[in-house]
């Protein structure tokens, strides 16, 4: 298990890397859109992060944000279960690899379950059409 | 869903050689071209997901080459068994698992379009 500590330091990172236009040189000169927040308001990000220009920037990039993990969360569950299938096959009949391997396909479903109902529940508990 | 219009949309990615029929990384990156040598776009965070679609097909390999690798370990215990039935039974749970972890990574898209599209 990685420390919390380790998890911030990697989230302080991931979060300067985006923000910083400066000091970065350009990967491509093709970027679709790299401002967040309406045209009064915006501010430039690194790489482009999917901001549509709606609102104040860090809602806007907040949802960008959310649009991009929402995006994986298909291929991310497909992968675990794959490794799952690749404990399974090397479990070599050891019932307590497998059991191993049956758990991390078991909560895998569960997180997809609970990433699907996420957007009801959340927008049950938001007031005024904030999710739209 | 929505990762396979992702990919769907970047097909194309620049031609390179894979290793052992294991695809590259870069396959679904958009490819662009700047003195004819192809160089796959970095430029947006949704490149990330494209790179896990790569990553999720290498798994796949992986994973049919872990099966086959235990089917022959299991077969190589069935032979050296030397008709002792717990060893016997020890080896023919090693390649029935290998078969059905093989099955799992298979169906994997399959169950998650299946999951994904009665509830949603």
């Amino acid at each position: 298990m990685r420390s919390l500590k380790y998890k911030l330091l990697v989230a302080t990172g991931f979060f300067i890397l985006l923000f910083s236009a400066q000091g970065i040189p350009a990967v491509s000169a093709a970027a679709t859109r790299d401002t967040c927040g309406k045209k009064s308001l915006e501010v430039s990000t690194a790489i482009d992060i999917g901001c549509k220009g709606r609102g104040n920037p860090i809602a806007d990039a907040s949802f960008a944000i959310i649009r991009f993990l929402s995006y994986g969360v298909g291929l991310v569950v497909v992968g675990s279960i794959i490794v799952g299938g690749i404990q399974y096959s090397s479990s070599r009949g050891d019932p307590q690899a497998t059991a191993r391997a049956i758990e991390r396909i078991r909560s895998t479903l569960i997180a997809l379950i609970i990433f699907i109902f996420a957007f009801p529940i959340l927008n049950y508990l938001i007031p005024a059409g904030f999710l739209k | 869903m929505i990762s396979v219009n992702l990919l769907i949309n970047f097909a194309a990615g620049c031609p390179g050689g894979g290793l052992l029929g294991f695809p590259t990384w870069y396959k679904y990156l958009p490819p662009m071209y700047v003195d004819g040598i192809c160089s796959p776009q970095l430029n947006s965070l949704s490149a990330v997901w494209l790179i896990a679609a790569a990553i999720i097909e290498i798994l796949l390999r992986v994973a049919a080459l872990v099966a086959v690798a235990f089917v022959i370990y299991g077969g190589f215990q069935l032979i050296t068994s030397q008709g002792d039935p717990n060893k016997t039974a020890q080896a023919r749970s090693t390649i029935i698992n290998a078969l059905v972890g093989l099955a799992v990574a298979i169906l994997s898209g399959v169950i998650i379009g299946f999951i994904a599209g009665r509830i949603s």
